[in-house]
């Protein structure tokens, strides 16, 4: 008994020649068609534009004029000694930022200091204000946090520093 | 690991050709570029197009060796590059590549290579190829006409081996149905 998915999956093998079928397989292409099909269909692909013709010469002499004229890229970090070092600092860095950042990524909680909760400590009426009233004032001010998904009740957190900026001057913030 | 006539695996051209060995860089594209070509020939090229195909393929390799890890193989690789070449190619003639390759097919002119012109499975063939997404007839090409292993595709082109098998199963589908 031929087991069609494993001949197909050997037929692209069989077409370069690197196995060859058994003469049960060979009698297996004789009566089922589909696998025929396919082995019709791997046979024309693997001879596929078979004669393309590349001027491997001229093209590897074009390539070398390009490649003196400019020389192989090479990542700056790479080519700093002590870029273990750089690589160092900037993880340190990033951790930095993402530590002084990470509280404006979070939904206020209390006694959470982020500067969202600053700023509703310095503007209590924002705070009061329900999702609709939000919306508009953001809509006044064209904040794009307000439109940005239909169906979405916009956050104060989710708002970017220069939308908060807006919207504490709308308030009589600073 | 592809190995040359000249008995040098490609890892150690690669090396070779950082070190400045022009030659090393030089056996590299003798030994990949008929390859590369019909590659490019049979994912929709046009003939004008293939030998500046594979030389910024060659270029861009060579430029940016910083970008092959060499867990994947340098003839996949350099797949990966010219596929990306000639999607770039496509976007600026806006499909009319396809086009150009597709009726020239239909219309069965004579083919300067003599590859399959007179051969009507094959003719159908690249018919049929141009019609598949993207990346099923890249997997199809490197499955059948590179002869590469699953891995190595999903290497070259950045998916999974599952994934290049499930993208050659639905191709072959597509072409039988072509075909039949």
């Amino acid at each position: 008994m031929i087991d069609c998915a494993a001949m197909r999956d050997r037929m692209p093998e069989a077409a370069r020649g690197t196995v060859s079928w058994t003469g049960a397989e060979v009698a297996h292409l004789a009566t089922c068609t589909d696998c025929a099909l396919e082995w019709r269909i791997v046979r024309a692909g693997a001879q596929l534009h078979a004669g393309t013709a590349v001027a491997a010469d001229r093209v590897a002499a074009a390539v070398m004029a390009r490649l003196r004229a400019a020389p192989p890229e090479r990542s700056v970090i790479r080519r700093l000694p002590w870029r273990g070092s750089v690589i160092g600092l900037l993880a340190a860095a990033a951790s930095v930022v993402l530590i002084l950042s990470a509280p404006r990524l979070q939904r206020p909680r209390a006694g959470n200091a982020s500067d969202t909760a600053t700023a509703l400590g310095i503007l209590p009426e924002l705070q009061a204000l329900d999702d609709g009233q939000l919306r508009s004032v953001l809509q006044s001010l064209g904040s794009t946090a307000a439109d940005a998904t239909p169906g979405v009740v916009p956050h104060l957190e989710d708002l970017t520093d220069s939308e908060l900026q807006l919207l504490l001057h709308s308030q009589g913030g600073e | 690991m592809l190995v040359g006539s000249d008995g040098a695996p490609d890892p150690e051209l690669v090396v070779a050709w950082r070190g400045g060995d022009e030659r090393a860089a030089g056996q590299l594209v003798h030994r990949h570029a008929a390859a590369l070509g019909r590659y490019l020939a049979a994912s929709g090229a046009t003939s004008a197009d293939v030998d500046d195909l594979v030389q910024d393929t060659f270029f861009k390799a060579f430029r940016g060796l910083d970008g092959w890890r060499g867990d994947g193989s340098f003839r996949g690789w350099l797949f990966r590059i010219a596929g990306n070449l000639l999607k770039d190619r496509f976007r600026q003639n806006k499909g009319r590549i396809f086009l150009e390759i597709e009726e020239h097919d239909i219309a069965g002119s004579a083919d300067p290579a003599g590859e399959l012109a007179a051969d009507e499975t094959g003719r159908l063939l690249q018919q049929g190829l141009l019609r598949l997404p993207r990346l099923q007839r890249e997997v199809f090409l490197l499955r059948v006409q590179q002869g590469l292993e699953y891995a190595e595709i999903a290497s070259a082109l950045g998916s999974t081996t599952g994934a290049a098998r499930v993208h050659y199963h639905h191709a072959v589908k597509r072409l039988k149905e072509l075909l039949a």
